[in-house]
């Protein structure tokens, strides 16, 4: 069998060239081959865990978001009754619907009163 | 009225919820009243009781706005109302300031400051729908009251112009409005203006009937009914006797009737604290001066009279012999 050595760059089988590389026909450059898409495939992995890193990062942070925006959208939503500051008010409203108060996300508070 | 609530915080509107005692009496001639007076509001129609002192003008007005089921607004009408007093105003201001550095070399500085405007009670009832109790307008000056012209007619609230962009306020659908007056009243009190009078339902009230101021003086006091019924004669006998100044009310009964009920007395004229208690709280409806003197004299004679003959031997006889029948 006869050997054939590199002669040149071109003559370093990359990457990018794999899918439409005929199949090699010699130990030398399957070998060759074999080392390259090992790494390749150790290199695409490290990169797919990264990206997942990634993506569940962004959806915190996409979450994060989407809550800032709902509050400031109801800042808007909001009348200024008692010519508080909307963000006041805001506030005053989810702090009363999560302390379950007799607010109950409405503009006013109630005292009972007995005839 | 009894007040309950948690500490008022500052900023937030606050809209009373209305419920009657628990021994709140409603008779035949009672819910007869209320069943009309929501008849009317039900049209869209307001509501004016008006009616001497201690005829039960404003727990009515209360009783009734309970029965709409909306939070209420309570205002008591006052010879210092203004307009502002009602629908609120400028209180305050607000600054904002804006420092725009976005592009570092280039500084955008906006600074400006703005009058605050503070919703009042009526304001806040148009706008959410409450029902609005205005107990003695006729208390509050008839220019103050003039906001109310468009609130009642057109459904439109007018607020001052420039004070804010949405200058007018549509009515809220539910938005009720229910007044009280007393027109024999002099201190303080001033005429209603006809634009107003001519929008409004009024529907006069009278003192209540016998079997009423006796079933609320016993269920107010808890008194027997047998003896809260001595006291509510006794009563309505001096105001029917006409002499006297300011004229005895349920709330005499309902005074004479918890005391006597604290102290433990009987309503007798054998007991000389009964007794002391009645001239305490009825003789004073006389005015007291040099010249009454005399008619001071003869209003406790008759005062007297009157308790020995509804709280006397005579009515205990009577009531014995009821018993044993």
């Amino acid at each position: 069998m006869k050997i054939k050595h590199t002669k040149g760059m071109r003559d370093i089988p990359t990457i990018q060239g794999l899918n439409s590389r005929s199949v090699p026909d010699t130990r030398q450059q399957a070998a060759t081959e074999l080392a390259r898409l090992e790494h390749e495939k150790a290199r695409l992995e490290r990169n797919l865990k990264m990206w997942i890193n990634n993506q569940k990062k962004t959806e915190g942070r996409l979450r994060q978001v989407e809550e800032r925006l709902a509050l400031v959208q109801q800042v808007l939503v909001l009348p200024a009754a008692d010519g508080s500051p909307k963000c006041v008010q805001a506030r005053r409203s989810l702090s009363e619907e999560s302390n379950g108060s007799e607010g109950k996300g409405q503009g006013w508070r109630e005292i009972t009163l007995e005839y | 009225m009894a007040v309950a609530g948690r500490p008022i915080i500052k900023g937030a509107p606050v809209a009373l919820s209305v419920r009657p005692r628990p021994n709140f009496v409603e008779t035949p001639s009672v819910r007869d009243l209320t069943e009309r007076t929501l008849a009317y509001l039900a049209a869209g129609f307001p509501i004016h009781f008006r009616g001497p002192a201690g005829t039960g003008k404003t727990t009515l007005a209360l009783h009734v706005a309970a029965q709409l089921g909306r939070p209420v607004m309570l205002i008591a009408g006052d010879e210092e109302f203004a307009t502002s007093d009602l629908i609120g105003g400028q209180y305050g201001y607000r600054y904002r300031k804006v420092i725009d550095q976005f592009i570092h070399s280039v500084l955008k500085y906006e600074e400006d400051s703005t009058q605050r405007w503070v919703d009042h009670r009526l304001t806040t009832a148009c706008r959410e729908g409450f029902t609005l109790v205005y107990d003695e307008f006729t208390r509050s000056r008839p220019e103050a009251n003039n906001v109310l012209l468009g609130v009642l007619e057109e459904q439109l609230l007018v607020l001052p112009t420039m004070s804010r962009e949405d200058a007018y306020v549509k009515v809220h659908p539910d938005f009720r409005a229910i007044f009280t007056s007393n027109p024999q009243e002099y201190a303080g009190v001033h005429e209603v203006q006809d634009a107003l009078s001519d929008r409004l339902v009024t529907i006069d009230l009278d003192y209540y009937d016998r079997e009423t101021e006796i079933a609320i003086t016993a269920a107010r006091s808890s008194l027997p009914p047998e003896e809260a019924a001595r006291i509510v004669d006794l009563v309505r006998d001096f105001r029917a006797s006409g002499e006297y100044d300011q004229t005895p009310t349920l709330r005499a009964c309902i005074m004479i009737a918890q005391v006597s009920a604290m102290q433990d007395l009987q309503p007798s004229a054998r007991d000389p604290r009964f007794v002391g208690i009645c001239l305490d709280l009825l003789e004073s409806k006389t005015s007291f001066t040099s010249e009454a003197r005399d008619r001071r004299a003869k209003q406790r004679k008759m005062l007297l009279s009157l308790i020995d003959h509804h709280c006397g031997n005579a009515v205990k006889k009577k009531e014995q012999d009821r018993d044993e029948d």
